[in-house]
This record gives C-alpha cells, structure tokens and sequence, in this order.
C-alpha cells in the first residue's frame, strides 16, 4: 500500500481531534484511516522522481511569509485607496516549467497568497497559469515575479531538469519586451 | 484583555454586517458565497478571540468544524457555478 | 500587562483589523476578481494571528494542536476555494471591471478546458 503518508497524516488529524493517546484510540485511528483511504482512493499519480530537499524547503517557507505578509500591507493599502489599483487590473498568461504535480499544486496555491497575483486558470499543452492581477506594472515584471517563486519552489521539490527549464524561462522572460508597456 | 476582546468583536461585528450586506447586494452568485464565506470564517476568529480571553479551549471543536464547513461549502457552490456554464 | 499580554492584545487587534478591511474591501473593490483578492488574503492573515495568539494562551497542549490544525487548514484550503469560485465565475462571464490586459479568450467563452 502506497497511501502510508496518507493514513499518517489522518492517523494524526485523528488524535488531534479526540485528544486522547491512548492504544485504543491509536487503533481506532489506524482503522479509521484505512478505511478513509479504501473508501476514497487518493490519487496514486504521484511522480516517483522528486527530491524534497528540506532546507530548500524552509528557505521557500520563509520567502513565501515575507512575500504573504507583503499581499497582505499590498491589499491594506488598495482598500483605503481604490484608486491606486483602479486601473492596473489585469489577466496575464505566465509561462511555467510545470516538472511535477506537486511543484504545481503548490505554485498554484503560493501565487494566490502572494502580492497582487491570484490564479485563475491553467492550461496544460504549453503549461501556462493564467494568472489575476492586482497592481499591475509591466507584464514582463508580473511574469518574472512569478517565475521566481516557481524556481525557489522547484528548488525544494526538485525533479530532473526542472532547475534548468526554470532557470531558461526566466532568460526567455527577461529577455523579449523589454520596453514593454508600464501601466503605472 | 477585557477591553481588547471588546474591541475586537466590535471589529468582527462590523465587519459580519459588511459581508451580510454584500450577501444581500452582490450581483453575481460568486459575490455571495464569497461573502458568505467570509462570514463564517468571521464566525471563526469570533470564537478565537474568545478562546484568547477566557483562556480555555472548549469551542475548539466548534472553531474546526465551522471552518470545514465553509471551505466545502464554498467549493460545492464554485462546483455548482461552473456547472451552469455547461448547458 | 506582561510582555506576553501585549503581544497577544496586538495579534488579536491585527487580526480583526485585517477581517475589517477584507470587509471593506468587498465594497470597494468593483469586480468580483478584486474582492476575491481581499478575501482570501486578507482574511488568511486575521485567522492565522488569531489563531496563533489563541494558541499562545492556552493552557493544554492538544489544544494548542487544535488550533495549530486548523491554521494550517485554512492557509491551505483559502487559496484553494477562491480559486475555484474565480475560475467557475470566469467561465460563467462574470465582468471584469475596467481592465488593462487580458491574455485569454474573451469573458464567457467556452474553452472547453473543463
């Protein structure tokens, strides 16, 4: 059975809940567990080839809070003054290296909680993020912000040649448009 | 701590009347729920805030489930609007 | 008031003032996308502080856990549902307010991505 971190992590949930560590509950929890995930058969298309790096991962961690806490000040501020955000909304296409579903899953998510940018759609044949905007300056900036986070995230979840796409994209990124229009 | 926790819900009623209003008044169905959400996570910090003063952990259980609801709740009405755009 | 004290008083103060400012948002912000950006990230931060000043005052540890889940459930489902309700209203062609670019298919069409 591959679902082991799966009924850990419910087998946890479990204990939290009732607050009771005892045998008796730890078995109930396991049984409870198991049979959670017969019932509802997590997806097992998880790629065998991705490394967690934990210290990539805590590095990522810390990056995401700053960047958290600064959509946070960023949404303050365009909540007393509508104005500064009045004409800068915006839906941008964002090419991303898309190595595995779960350096995905997370930039997806990651981008909803960081300054300005909130994910909308995403599409699969070239992976691209379509992505919200709130304050929008350049496009080539919006994209490059998010490229970044997706090289500290693929930085952490490493699957091979991840880095190396990332890394190309952010070139290709920099490189055309550089006179793009600036909205601000 | 008394005076804080009065501030505080004061801040939290307010702002349940704000997200009460856009419930009533938003156009679209997305307005609503997210308003809707809002609420119940209002809902949520309300019963943290007076976990903070009182300093014991009886509502935990209702702070837990109350923010599982209104997760599930608002992805079944999301499911449900994109449903609408399928004929 | 001892050091602790005070800085549970200002988590919780921080924290309810950023749900009141996601209230205030959904009011003055004119497209649903906009509010859904006030919504899930400011409301995300008021829960977390005070979830975290709660968690520093209580007295069991399975509480402190308690609560520790349910931060973590919320950093991690918030993104999660306003994503949903802003890709279903999307596709249904809820308007974008005066908006600068859009790099997809015009409002309403159906890509059939679903």
């Amino acid at each position: 059975m591959t679902h082991i971190p799966a009924i850990t992590w419910l087998l946890f949930v479990w204990l939290v809940l009732s607050g009771d560590v005892s045998a008796r509950n730890i078995v109930a929890g396991i049984l409870i567990a198991v049979g959670l995930v017969t019932i509802f058969q997590p997806s097992r298309h998880v790629d065998r080839e991705i490394r967690v790096r934990p210290i990539r991962v805590l590095i990522f961690l810390g990056y995401f809070f700053i960047q958290f806490i600064r959509a946070n000040l960023q949404v303050a501020l365009a909540v007393l003054d509508p104005a500064r955000i009045r004409h800068h909304r915006a839906i941008i296409a964002v090419p991303i290296a898309a190595p595995n579903d779960v350096a995905v899953i997370l930039l997806a998510n990651a981008i909803s909680l960081t300054p300005g940018t909130f994910i909308l759609e995403m599409h699969h044949e070239p992976p691209t993020l379509y992505v919200h905007i709130l304050q929008l300056t350049t496009v080539r900036e919006a994209r490059l912000a998010i490229l970044e986070l997706e090289r500290y995230i693929v930085r952490a979840v490493e699957s091979p040649g991840a880095l190396r796409r990332v890394e190309e994209l952010i070139r290709q990124v920099a490189a055309e448009e550089s006179d793009g229009e600036r909205w601000v | 701590m008394e005076i804080v926790a009065v501030i505080c819900h004061t801040m939290l009623a307010l702002s349940a009347l704000l997200y009460v209003a856009r419930v009533a008044f938003g156009p679209s169905l997305a307005d609503r729920v997210i308003a809707l959400d809002c609420l119940l996570i209002t809902g949520v910090v309300a019963i943290g805030v007076e976990a903070t003063r009182t300093r014991s952990g009886t509502y935990l259980d209702v702070l837990l489930v109350v923010a599982l609801v209104a997760f599930i709740g608002t992805t079944a009405v999301a499911r449900f609007i994109e449903r609408q755009s399928q004929p | 008031m001892s050091i602790g004290e005070a800085a549970t008083s200002l988590a919780l103060l921080t924290g309810c003032v950023f749900v009141l400012l996601a209230a205030l948002g959904l009011w003055r912000f004119d497209d649903l996308y906009s509010r859904i950006h006030a919504a899930t990230k400011a409301i995300t931060l008021g829960v977390l502080l005070v979830i975290v000043a709660a968690a520093l005052r209580m007295t069991h540890l399975d509480d402190t856990l308690k609560l520790i889940l349910a931060a973590i459930f919320q950093l991690l489902t918030a993104p999660v549902s306003g994503h949903m309700l802003g890709r279903a209203a999307y596709w249904v062609g809820t308007p974008l307010s005066p908006h600068t670019v859009v790099d997809q298919l015009g409002p309403g069409a159906d890509d059939g991505e679903m």
